[in-house]
């Protein structure tokens, strides 16, 4: 019954936090699909419930009630041994305050996940470099976070995401601290990345204009899905990494989409297996 | 996480807090280096003691046995006790002979016998034992050998200061200061015990009776040596043996004992009693004499036991004087002494173990501090994938990479430092009451400080355990974290 291309299955979801004794119903009654290979932008003020749907999505809470499906899978059952491997291996984030390590270079941060998953020395730093210039970094592998500007460190955030192949990326007001010119050029990375991969792509935003290039926009009040709708008119990535796009243009030809495609979905029957067990 | 990308990660963020990171390993080095310095110190000194206990050859397997005598005495205890005389004979020995654990058992007497050799002359005391049991009592020979059983009567062993004991009775400067009390090593050697003619005269009373004691105040003692050896009895004697002197000899006049088979002793005390009877009965009849030599069985002043091992000692040393006998040990006296030296030592280390427990909980403060500082980070690196258990390996690694190091450098501390009280003399570790006296020292003191290679090891992987330990808990605060408080909070 499984239908591939559906990867979230969202049914009756509900959160209730406790504040001592105080209930705050932070999702009221959510149900929602979302299909693999789309943008969506949860669109909504602050307290309308965008950020926490965002958080049961990528498994780092638990809803009160309702079931949400990844491919199938429950999320809700999963034990916190097998939410790791679901977080290492088919989700990425992309923070606000990019939330880079201090410690660690550029390149290290962006290795940090392949680490996790015990991904040998060599082959991590490969693919993490590749990453790199995909955002436009190629040269700054070796800077600490604090030697780069705000739009450079989101840049090193988003290669961080985007280094394991996941199926879905979550952006939580990913261009939240960014200047205007910043903004428009990190969401066309963003989304020109993930469509480019054929990955999923959530991005959590109270900006109108940023919602513009989302495949669809759920919007979002008071813990109840407001409006769903499709935008056909959808902003299409103008800018792609433009200091080194001939760099971008090299791994395009390396890596063929298609086969990347494969590799997902001959990955992800794979990994549904491992999550489900 | 791979244990390398673990202990980089964690090298790193100790690297990054410096200051801190050197503050709490300063705890852990002054903790593990004291706790390393204050054992060596107990370890130094049992050395010394073992060592001292060989230089005066002084057997930690010897038990000294008295009779009891017969009486009131003062408990120790305040009250009074009666005590029933209790005499040492041959059949003592045998029941101490059968006591498990008992090595040899031997009576042993010691009597006043005179050797004269060419001009010279020496009264001193003889030692007689056993031989089967002089063998067992751990002499190292200079000369020759021990006693045996087959050996015949007035055969000896003569001990390296024996032949200082000879002097010319003539010669009236001599009998002021005794060349048995010089200590120094150059003195002319005036009898050949090997080769030179040595016979003992076992009837004094005959020698000295041909004194004329009525010529008072004559300065060569008023009688003609050479008409005394001449109406006194003697035997010649064998020497078979020259037993080397103990390096530190707690008994005046050390190194100078000589030994004979008890029976041979026995047999001369016998006929010097009965000498002495006689001359006694010809002159006032005494009736002292009729009474020693008349008596029913042998009996002894002193049994000498050895054990098969010093930790039995004690044990077979409290069956004896529960059997009514007064013992003496070694051991006893040493283990007393050294008993008294732990306490000091206990408390040295006490000290130390609290300094190393400030240490631990020094370790765990700074985690947690870490732990607190790195909320978000720990935060992120879940949401990116890190498992608890990689965030749990980082935070103990972390506390036990501070206790490791704090180790390393605390043995290399306690290494310097030790080094410095064995090379020069630091006069307030004896005025605690360290280490061995010094007038029981031989020549060599040895160190002070003893640290052998186990007790390194032991230590580090204490300090490391410390670190483990104090790590625990902010560690597992760290897997406690959610992750979303984590990353909130923009």
């Amino acid at each position: 019954m499984t239908n591939l291309s559906i990867i979230f299955e969202l049914q009756n979801v509900r959160k209730i936090y406790k504040m001592g004794t105080e209930r705050v119903v932070a999702l009221e009654d959510i149900s929602l699909t979302f299909e693999q290979g789309k943008t969506y932008c949860l669109l909504g003020t602050s307290g309308s419930g965008k950020s926490t749907l965002l958080n049961l999505l990528a498994g780092l809470e638990k809803p009160t009630s309702g079931s949400i499906k990844f491919k199938g899978r429950p999320l809700e059952n999963l034990s916190e041994k097998q939410l790791t491997l679901y977080r290492q291996g088919y989700i990425g984030f992309v923070f606000q305050s990019y939330n880079l390590l201090p410690t660690l270079t550029a390149l290290e941060n962006v290795t940090l996940p392949l680490i996790f998953r015990k991904i040998g020395s060599w082959k991590r730093k490969k693919a993490a470099l590749k990453m790199l210039r995909a955002v436009g970094l190629g040269n700054r592998w070796q800077h600490k976070p604090h030697e780069l500007s705000g739009g450079q460190q989101q840049r090193v955030s988003l290669a961080r995401a985007f280094v394991n192949e996941p199926q879905v990326i979550f952006a939580d007001e990913p261009t939240g601290n960014l200047d205007t010119r910043t903004t428009y050029e990190m969401m066309d990375l963003i989304t020109g990345m993930a469509r480019t991969r054929g990955q999923t792509l959530i991005i959590v935003t109270h900006d109108n204009e940023i919602s513009e290039y989302a495949d669809q926009i759920i919007q979002m009040r008071d813990g109840l899905v407001e409006s769903v709708k499709e935008n056909a008119a959808r902003q299409t990535p103008v800018i792609q990494a433009d200091s080194e796009k001939n760099e971008e243009g090299i791994t395009k030809n390396e890596e063929n989409p298609d086969n990347i495609t494969d590799n997902v979905v001959a990955d992800s029957s794979n990994a549904a297996e491992s999550v489900g067990d | 996480m791979s244990i390398f990308d673990t202990v980089g990660m964690c090298l790193r963020n100790l690297y990054k807090r410096k200051l801190r990171t050197f503050l709490t390993l300063l705890g852990v080095i002054i903790g593990t280096g004291s706790i390393i310095l204050m054992i060596s110190l107990g370890l130094g000194t049992n050395a010394q003691f073992a060592r001292m206990a060989e230089d005066m050859n002084l057997n930690m397997t010897e038990i000294e046995v008295a009779p009891q005598w017969g009486g009131t005495m003062w408990s120790p205890d305040g009250g009074m006790v009666e005590m029933h005389q209790r005499d040492l004979t041959d059949e003592s020995v045998e029941r101490f002979l059968r006591i498990p654990g008992v090595r040899t058992a031997t009576p042993m007497m010691s009597s006043s016998i005179m050797f004269r050799s060419g001009p010279y002359t020496m009264i001193t005391q003889v030692v007689g034992v056993r031989p089967d049991a002089l063998a067992l009592m751990g002499h190292n020979m200079e000369y020759g050998r021990l006693l045996t059983d087959d050996d015949a009567e007035f055969t000896f062993v003569f001990s390296t200061r024996s032949e200082r004991g000879f002097f010319d009775a003539s010669d009236r400067t001599v009998w002021n200061s005794p060349r048995q009390w010089d200590p120094s090593d150059d003195l002319p050697t005036l009898v050949d015990i090997f080769n030179d003619d040595i016979r003992i005269y076992y009837d004094a009373s005959s020698f000295w009776n041909t004194r004329d004691w009525g010529h008072g105040g004559n300065d060569d003692f008023g009688f003609d040596l050479d008409e005394g050896f001449v109406a006194a009895r003697s035997f010649d004697i064998n020497i078979v043996g020259v037993i080397a002197a103990p390096v530190v000899d707690l008994r005046w006049g050390g190194g100078q004992t000589i030994y004979t088979d008890i029976e041979t002793l026995q047999a001369l005390v016998a006929m010097q009693s009965e000498s002495e009877r006689r001359a006694a009965e010809e002159s006032e009849h005494d009736p002292r004499f009729s009474a020693v030599i008349g008596g029913p069985r042998q009996t002894y002043q002193d049994v000498r036991v050895r054990t098969t091992s010093m930790d039995n000692t004690a044990d077979i040393a409290e069956v004896i004087r529960e059997m009514g006998y007064q013992v003496w040990f070694p051991g006893d006296w040493i283990n007393n002494m050294r008993d008294s030296q732990r306490g000091m030592e206990t408390l040295l280390f006490a000290i130390a173990a609290i300094s190393l427990f400030v240490a631990a909980i020094n370790i765990a403060n700074t985690m947690i501090t870490s732990v607190t500082e790195r909320t978000r980070e720990i935060g992120v690196m879940k949401v990116i994938g890190a498992s608890i258990a990689d965030i749990r390996k980082l935070f103990l690694l972390e506390a036990a990479v501070i206790g490791l190091l704090g180790g390393i450098f605390g043995v290399i501390l306690a290494l310097i430092i030790s080094y410095v009280m064995n090379t020069f003399d630091i006069p307030f570790l004896a005025d605690l009451g360290m280490g061995v006296p010094d007038w029981m020292i031989g020549e060599e003191r040895g160190a002070m400080s003893v640290i052998p290679w186990w007790l390194c090891l032991v230590a580090l992987g204490v300090a490391i355990g410390v670190g483990l330990v104090s790590g625990f808990f902010p560690a597992f605060r760290a897997t406690r974290l959610s992750a979303l408080a984590a990353i909130r909070g923009d």
